[in-house]
């Protein structure tokens, strides 16, 4: 009986061993954003950036990314992943038309301003919370629209 | 006296016929090899600082073959030396083969090769990312580690000392991927896309798949004393390299920025040495079950000058040995 305990305490020494797993955080989320155009011009929105910034002056830019692609009736360009980390933040989207790389008289432009909300004086704060081990999508709606003076 | 000193040396050999001895230090192992049919379980502790993240557990299962050879099959912790950061391990799992080349009678000499076939740690981390305000996001280092100490012990006995010798290569492959990174995709500019890009620029092996192959040494000596009929004395001194993962933090004690900057993280694959002293005694509790006991005082030589010989680090090691023939067991 003994040897058969001492037998089996053997098979448990070799079989036991630490087993666990683990699991990144991941932080902020990723944001689906959306440009409508709300005006009648002709300029395609391929190429249109989305631009998070800190601040809702547009000074301190956070990430920028350029729209992935373009519905075929051209109203709709859409970035699927906008990653952006938990924080608060201004989001505006602008097309460089006539290619200054300032946002100027011609370009399309447009900021965000609020969940269902399309025109709006000042941008809205857009808040990214953490969401533990989940991907969060938030639809955000941009209007682009032509602006005629030089904003900055 | 002369001739009973003889026969003591070259015919009967210290160490009890009647028990079994296991072959090996506390650490490493000895020119010995099991009798055919023996099997050998061992397992047990090693307490050093590990203990308060996972502790450490290892168990061994030793089969005797021909007389001349021992395959052994193993769960251990063949990295014990990571920073004292939560570290996960899967599946560490080695095997290796002893065979006698000169049979220990009163010098033996013997080769072993023990292989793990593929570690996988891994190691939580944290960015530090500026949008513009710092933020802490986590992801997940995986390194898939093979291993392989090709080692030859060298035994002298005389009358109630046994003394080994042992010297060998180590061999470290590691594969190093990085999970759960931010996403970087679309990140065209802004301060959110600098901090990433630049972080990223430190870790110039992340997309790599081509092993990094380090090869290193390592060496013991050691040696028991019969104190009595069924109690040896063992020293030993163990020479083994302390791997280090790049990426690792050189500095644990740092905190905030400093502890996840790039400047703090180990460039490289790296070996240090880390010469462990053990001090133990062997007891036999009966022929079949031999429990070790000891302690460990590491020098790490990895560690600035004044840390590397610490007394707060010294350890315990225990150890339980079951041998029995395969003829005894009566199923």
């Amino acid at each position: 009986m003994l040897k058969r305990i001492s037998v089996l305490a053997g098979i448990l020494m070799l079989t036991v061993g630490c087993y666990s797993s683990y699991s990144g955080g991941y932080y902020g989320g990723d944001i689906r954003v959306e440009v409508s155009r709300g005006d009648t011009s002709s300029v395609p929105l391929d190429s249109t950036y989305v631009e998070a910034f800190a601040d809702p002056d547009f000074t301190v830019l956070v990430k920028r990314s350029t729209v992935e692609y373009v519905y075929p009736d051209g109203l709709v360009a859409v970035i699927q992943d906008f990653w952006l980390p938990d924080g608060t933040y201004y989001v505006r989207a602008w097309k460089d038309a006539d290619g200054d790389g300032t946002v100027s008289s011609g370009d399309l432009y447009g900021i965000f301003c609020g969940e269902g909300v399309y025109e709006c004086p000042e941008p809205a704060p857009l808040s990214v919370e953490m969401e533990g081990y989940y991907y969060r999508d938030i639809r955000v709606d941009i209007t682009v629209k032509r602006i005629v003076t030089r904003r900055r | 006296m002369l001739i009973s000193f003889i026969s003591q040396v070259i015919v009967n050999p210290p160490g009890y016929p009647e028990y079994y001895e296991p072959y090996r230090l506390l650490i490493g192992p000895t020119a010995g090899v099991l009798p055919d049919g023996a099997i050998w379980f061992h397992g047990g502790t090693f307490l050093d600082n590990q203990l308060k993240d996972y502790g450490i557990w290892h168990g061994v299962f030793t089969v005797g073959i021909g007389g001349v050879a021992e395959v052994q099959l193993s769960m251990n912790r063949l990295l014990s030396n990571l920073p004292s950061y939560p570290w996960t391990q899967i599946n560490e799992v080695s095997s290796a083969m002893k065979l006698s080349v000169i049979r220990l009678q009163r010098v033996g000499l013997a080769v072993q090769l023990r292989v793990s076939p593929g570690v996988v740690n891994e190691v939580p981390d944290t960015i530090v990312l500026f949008a513009p305000h710092p933020v802490y996001y986590g992801f997940v280092r995986k390194y898939t580690t093979r291993t392989a100490y090709l080692t030859v012990p060298l035994t002298v006995r005389f009358r109630r000392f046994s003394l080994s010798i042992g010297a060998g290569i180590v061999q470290f492959g590691t594969l190093m991927e990085m999970r759960d990174l931010p996403p970087l995709h679309g990140c065209e500019a802004g301060v959110l896309c600098d901090s990433l890009k630049s972080w990223l620029s430190t870790e110039p092996f992340r997309s790599t798949k081509e092993e990094s192959v380090l090869t290193t040494y390592n060496g013991y000596v050691g040696g028991t004393y019969g104190w009595r009929d069924r109690t040896d004395l063992l020293l030993e001194v163990n020479l083994h390299p302390r791997f280090l993962y790049r990426g690792m933090f050189k500095r644990t004690g740092a905190t905030g920025y400093d502890r996840y900057s790039p400047g703090n993280r180990v460039p490289r694959d790296t070996a240090v040495a880390v010469i462990r002293t053990f001090a133990g005694v062997r007891h036999s509790f009966s022929r079949n079950f031999i429990v070790d006991a000891g302690i460990v005082l590491p020098y790490d030589t990895g560690l600035p000058p004044g840390d590397r010989l610490n007394l707060l680090s010294a350890t315990l090691y225990l150890n339980l040995h079951v041998i029995l023939s395969l003829k005894d067991l009566e199923f």
